[in-house]
């Protein structure tokens, strides 16, 4: 096993950990980055319940939205594409799971969590920041938790993610393009007050339990 | 000084808040709720600027964004911003204006010399005499421009922070007269989001300077009341100050907010302007209209006002604008100006109307209060310099185009005029609305939307209160339905004191005519253009609208002619004896008022957000040791690694020696990756790349060019053979994208019965490319796998742990050394880079960058795509006709290649150059040419796409496409420089190594 | 990303230089309603058609990417 002390999530020079804020809730924006969340694209011709058996969880039909299920989310990513997103450390088990499920099927299963990172963005002025540089309709009546959108901030590309609420956003970014959009995102919320949150608590995937199948 | 014009009572101006600012040099007070404009005018400032052109004294002719006279330059130091208009500046304490165009000052200013020499500056007068000889344009220009003297921009950055936002909504209201409040007030009960936007710092447009009652209020009182109303609505944004600049294609429209301009420079925090940029379901255009002058002799003498604006001051700010007043007018409107000019008083010396008989409401009100109506007459002559101080009036005639009888001169020191109004239509005619012209109103109307849209008010023609605000209330309910709600126009609200029923029973005369010969009758006053320069262009054949503008410069200053523009063309329409429609107009553009670049920036400005930066795992390692960084793409890669003291050829010559005479790493994370998977994979990459790929075997991968369907080559890269039906392929760091893009759009379009899939995995994976005859020794220091050349040979990748960190170690090379790439998970990376580094101290290892590795492969001529092609190159060309499969059935490319151009023998082919003297490096992008010498154009046959000085060869290396090259080699060229012809000697493209001894072994 | 949409690649055996090279390079640019391909380049990464009027810009159909144009007022579907 690797030694996990030689591991840096793409924003590991900004030492974000001393910048946690003790209190986020005066906050307009608070931002975060999610290490290593645990992320595996799945494109062709998927099987959804055998995913479903084999993973926890289902794969989305409707477009642009977010299935979740035993610790993991499934993105809708476009007709035939998903985004399993999932605990840090899982993605080899999850890639080796839907393998093995899907064997002989025609799929792509690909491991991208090095690929990008996750900048969690919250607090009232969550949506007003994302807004300067996405073209999305983000108002509740239009965009909501449990739904998702391939876009763009700026000229960078995203996945958003509406957690809940509150609101709550997690913005997948392609890693080489995270410390721009962390940079933009810090400057677009400053003049309203920007705060770091620390990470929240994640549970280990598990994979589910074989069952014989029943027909 | 004192305020000696503001009344003691009325307006909406509050009299007990005192507010200090500055104009030219002096000090004066205003109070809450004034324009630059009403201040000044307050304080009996009637001279504010000269003119463009002639530099004639000018007053404030308007009260808001048509102004084309009151251009300040507002604020001092980086802070100043030109060009502004008095009419919009807010007053706010410590405000600093200074007037332009004019040097010393408005009161003294010599340019004014231009005035009296007038009769040789006409219309067209720099474009004829200033275009020949064309180098001295130049010249000329900078003592044009100095003593036009618009303003002037900062010569420091910008200290403000601006701000750009999207936002949807379901009815976007443009203006917050009655009609747009009626609109949005309609719109907004049924619950959809809306948005309403008006320049203004208060809702109200024409409500806060008339007196008229709305149910039983003040207009200023309801316009409050209904405000309140709707900010009190949660899916209503009110957004006062913003100006709707930009209406394009899918109700897409662009905003402007200005958040802290109006505030003291202490009170001031946060974004300075926001630009909205706006998705709108249904859009209400509620954008009134502006008052339009008359053309008559001396018109832009100081003291000379639309009559509105002069009703705008002294209603809405109790400034009196004048003292004794002349109204001149062609319609009713001015009529209710004057009777307000008069309660707010000022003296109405007389009404002089072009009408013979007028006969209107207020027309009747105006007579029963004593003020005389001077009808069918004409204003002839306006006399003072710098302030308005006598008029001569005479009788018109009645076809309209001569003045008779005595001449009655009438004393006054303010002149109200009205030559009718133009609906504000910029926005309409930008969503691509064709505007039409109405006879009766003598303008143009903004015609059938071609958009989710709709016109209410002014905007429609609509000129009664009672229509606007009815024609409001049914656009939003209406516009509200269409956008899916349940929405009701409501009962119109009474009104009471009378504004008549907008009827303006105009008569357009649209040159006044005079009994003065040469008196200057100005329709443009910014661009100083009178309806003598447009009679001038008209003769000299300018008379198409698009020249005309061009030639006269009419409309092209910075109020885009929102006062002059339908003046200029009734007049040319009938110098050319036609209806004005059939003259038609210019485009009306974004933006309706100018934007302030920072605006349009937002946050995207300085070395961190101008642009996405892309950085690679190892990025601030190689800031911490000096890395010189270029531009790939979006992606900063090291150039080199600067040691102290070095310069940049010093770090890429010791860089290039390093790595074939030790080691040398070079961060190669940045080319780009792309995981194929699916049973027809190995099908689909050989119908992509120019050679075979479903003879690879996995463990092993191949170096590939790819094709578009013409043949020319379009990326490059090596591609692996992960697993039978699985490929890692890898692309240009630039091309990336594109290739990704292309393989989607030939699997999705063409080749539907593929079954691959494409996923990016190009920072996935970071790469480290290791180099040099010690490269094997290294990194045998840091993995158990087997590096021999037996057990790992060239061209084969394999999996194993490199210092601990599970990796894909590649043996490939674009060195030309014996080399490795290893790939391994991007966070992991920076560990193995520094890992590397640790491990090759002992032999010398030193990171090299990008412009190291262009030398070493230029020494061994390997190509790099987009630099030693064009878009125009085949794989033949470059001389690797060994990558082209002659065995495959098809591939992108191959029937191109076969096109009889492609297979021309006179093509541009690379060779290699070497120049007579060693130390020449040519610039890149050097043409080559058989006869140096000769006058242009001069001949070519190729250019140098590549050039070094190669410490490994002692000399400079170039390659470069040549007409039939692969024939010529030992031929000598020449290459044309600035200053002299360089001579060089076609060769092979390859420099160093040329059996490949290095690189395999 | 738009290009003229409904263009068979030829049989590159036995095209001529000329029809090949027709489908290489001749696009049309036509006033009115125009069948274009695009790709969704930042949301679902698929190519689909679009009847687009180049004038006014308005957008009259969408379609996939292996469906025959519709038939249009002011343009003719093609397939």
């Amino acid at each position: 096993m690797v030694e996990t002390y030689l591991r840096q999530s793409p924003l590991a020079h900004r030492a974000l950990d001393a910048q946690v804020s003790d209190n986020t809730a005066d906050a307009a924006l608070v931002l975060t980055e999610r290490r290593f969340l645990a992320k595996v694209n799945i494109r062709g011709k998927v099987d959804g319940d055998a995913v479903k058996a084999a993973i926890g969880v289902a794969l989305p039909s409707e477009a642009n939205t977010v299935m979740e299920g035993n610790n993991l989310c499934a993105l809708w990513l476009g007709p035939s594409e998903w985004l399993i997103v999932g605990p840090p450390n899982a993605e080899k088990n999850i890639e080796e799971a839907l393998n093995e499920v899907l064997a002989g099927a025609s799929v792509g299963i690909v491991d991208v969590t090095e690929g990008r990172t996750t900048i969690s963005v919250s607090g009232p002025m969550a949506r007003d920041v994302i807004a300067m540089g996405c073209p999305l309709d983000l108002h509740p009546r239009v965009f909501s938790p449990g739904q998702c959108a391939q876009s763009f901030i700026s000229r960078s590309p995203i996945l958003l993610h509406q957690v809940d609420d509150s609101p709550s956003f997690d913005i997948h970014i392609e890693r080489s393009q995270s410390d721009y959009l962390w940079t933009w995102l810090e400057t677009g919320g400053a003049p309203y007050g920007v705060a770091v949150a620390g990470e929240p608590e994640t549970t280990n995937w598990r994979r589910p339990a074989r069952r014989k199948a029943t027909s | 000084m004192t305020q000696a014009f503001r009344n003691a009572d009325g307006g909406l101006i509050d009299r007990g808040t005192r507010i200090n600012f500055t104009y030219d040099g002096q000090r004066y007070q205003g109070n809450a709720g004034d324009t630059l404009a009403s201040a000044l005018l307050a304080n009996g400032v009637r001279l504010v600027g000269r003119s463009f052109k002639y530099h004639r004294p000018r007053g404030i002719v308007g009260s808001g964004a048509e102004e084309p006279n009151a251009l300040i330059q507002l604020g001092e130091g980086a802070l100043t911003e030109p060009n502004t208009r008095a009419t919009q500046i807010e007053l706010f304490e410590g405000l600093v204006a200074n007037s332009q165009n004019a040097w010393p000052g408005v009161g003294f200013d010599i340019g004014g010399i231009n005035n009296i020499v007038s009769k040789v500056i006409p219309a067209g007068f720099y474009y004829k005499t200033f275009m020949w000889p064309a180098k001295s344009w130049m010249l000329y220009e900078k003592f044009i421009r100095g003593a036009a003297g618009l303003g002037k921009a900062p010569t420091e950055p910008d200290p403000d922070i601006y701000e750009k936002r999207r936002v949807h909504c379901d009815v976007l209201v443009v203006g917050a007269g009655p009609a747009g409040l009626a609109a949005a007030r309609a719109a907004g009960a049924s619950g959809a989001r809306i948005i309403l936007a008006d320049e203004q710092s208060g809702f109200g447009g024409s409500l806060l300077s008339s007196k008229a009652t709305v149910d039983g209020k003040s207009g200023a009182q309801w316009a409050a009341d209904v405000t309140q109303e709707l900010a009190g609505q949660e899916e209503v944004r009110l957004l006062p100050r913003t100006t709707v600049t930009g209406y394009y294609d899918h109700n897409f429209l662009v905003a402007v907010e200005r958040i802290t301009d109006h505030l003291p420079f202490a009170d001031r925090k946060g974004p300075r302007q926001r630009v909205w940029k706006i998705r709108a379901k249904q859009v209400i255009l509620a954008t009134g209209a502006i008052e339009r002058p008359l053309v008559f002799a001396e018109n832009d003498r100081p003291g000379v006002m639309l009559a509105d604006a002069a009703k705008t001051y002294v209603n809405r700010f109790g400034a009196r604008p004048g003292s004794r007043a002349v109204v001149f007018t062609n319609n009713d409107s001015a009529y209710r100006a004057a009777i307000d000019a008069a309660d707010g008083g000022i003296h109405v010396v007389a009404i002089v109307d072009l009408r013979a008989k007028p006969e209107g409401t207020f027309v009747r009100q105006a007579r029963d209060r004593g003020i005389e109506v001077i009808a069918n007459s004409a204003i002839t002559a306006v006399k003072g310099a710098k302030q308005v101080s006598e008029v001569d009036v005479m009788t018109l005639s009645d076809d309209g185009t001569s003045v008779s009888g005595g001449r009655r001169s009438l004393d006054c020191d303010l002149v109200m005029m009205s030559g009718g109004w133009n609906p504000t239509v910029h926005l309409a005619s930008q969503s691509g609305a064709k505007t039409v012209w109405d006879d009766t109103l003598a303008t143009f109307l903004p015609g059938e939307p071609k958009q989710a849209q709709r016109n209410v008010g002014g905007v429609a023609g609509q000129f009664g209160l009672a229509a606007c605000l009815e024609s409001g209330a049914s656009a939003g309910a209406g516009a509200a339905l269409d956008a899916g709600f349940d929405a009701q126009a409501g009962k119109t609200p009474a009104i009471e004191a009378g504004e008549g029923d907008g009827e303006l029973n105009l008569r357009p005369i649209w040159t006044v005519p005079s009994d003065r010969k040469g008196a200057k009758r100005f329709h443009d006053f910014q661009n100083d253009v009178t309806a003598a320069d447009i009679a001038l262009a008209h003769r000299e054949n300018y008379a198409s609208v698009e020249h005309f503008k061009r030639y006269t410069t009419t409309g092209m200053g910075t109020d885009q002619g929102k006062t002059s523009n339908v003046n200029g063309l009734a007049i040319l329409a009938e110098l050319r004896n036609e209806p004005v429609p059939s003259v038609g107009h210019t485009t009306f553009r974004p933006f309706y008022t100018a934007v302030t670049v920072g605006a349009l920036a937002g946050n995207d400005t300085g070395p961190q957000l101008l642009d996405p930066v892309r950085k690679t795992a190892m990025h601030t390692w190689h800031e911490a040791h000096g890395a010189h960084f270029e531009d790939v793409g979006a992606w900063k890669r090291p150039y080199c690694y600067l040691r102290e003291g070095e310069s940049v050829k010093q770090a890429v010559d010791r860089e290039t020696l390093a790595t074939r005479t030790s080691v040398a790493i070079l961060d190669a994370s940045t080319l780009g990756k792309i995981d194929i998977q699916g049973p027809d994979a190995a099908e689909f990459l050989d119908r992509i790349y120019t050679n075979m790929f479903s003879s690879l075997k996995v463990g092993s991968c191949r170096y590939g060019f790819m094709c578009k369907d013409d043949g020319m080559v379009f990326d490059d890269g090596v591609t692996a053979r992960i697993g039978e039906n699985r490929f890692l392929m890898s692309t240009t760091t630039g091309g990336a994208p594109n290739v990704l893009n292309w393989l989607e759009e030939w699997l999705q379009t063409e080749w539907t019965d593929l079954e691959v899939y494409c996923t990016s995995v190009t920072t996935q994976w970071a790469a480290i490319a290791i180099a040099g005859p010690n490269s094997r020794r290294l990194l045998s220091e840091l993995t158990n796998v087997d590096l021999s050349n037996d057990a790992f040979p060239f061209m084969t990748w394999q999996d194993g742990d490199v210092a601990g960190i599970p990796s894909r170690i590649f043996r490939i090379s674009f060195s030309g050394e014996t080399g490795f790439e290893v790939q391994c998970p991007a966070s992991y990376a920076m560990a193995l880079w520094r890992a590397l580094m640790t491990a090759g101290e002992k032999f010398n290892i030193m990171p090299y960058g990008t412009e190291a590795m262009h030398v070493l492969r230029a020494e061994k001529g390997f190509v790099i795509v987009g630099q030693d092609t064009d878009g125009t190159t085949t794989p033949h060309d470059l001389g690797m006709s060994w990558i082209v499969s002659k065995k495959k059935d098809d591939f992108l490319g191959k029937r191109g290649l076969a096109r009889p151009d492609t297979l021309r023998e006179d093509r541009k082919q690379l060779v290699g150059l070497i120049t007579d003297d060693p130390n020449e490096v040519i610039p890149e992008g050097a043409h080559i040419s058989p006869e140096p010498h000769a006058p242009p154009p001069v001949p070519m046959e190729g250019w140098v796409s590549s050039s070094y000085y190669s410490p490994n060869c002692g000399r400079s290396i170039a390659l470069a496409l040549i007409q039939r090259g692969h024939e010529r080699m030992g031929e000598s060229v020449a290459i044309p420089l600035e200053d002299k012809v360089v001579r060089a000697k076609i060769v092979s493209s390859v420099f160093f190594d040329e059996e490949g001894e290095r690189l395999r072994g | 990303m738009a290009a003229q949409a409904h263009i068979a690649r030829p049989d590159p055996h036995t095209a001529s230089d000329k029809e090949w090279g027709e489908y290489l390079f001749m696009r049309k640019n036509p006033k009115g309603v125009h069948f274009e391909r695009w790709f969704h380049a930042n949301g679902c990464r698929k190519w689909f058609h679009m009847a687009r009027h180049t004038v006014s810009h308005e957008i009259l159909a969408i379609y996939g990417i292996t469906e025959p144009a519709p038939k249009l007022d002011g343009g003719e579907g093609t397939s």
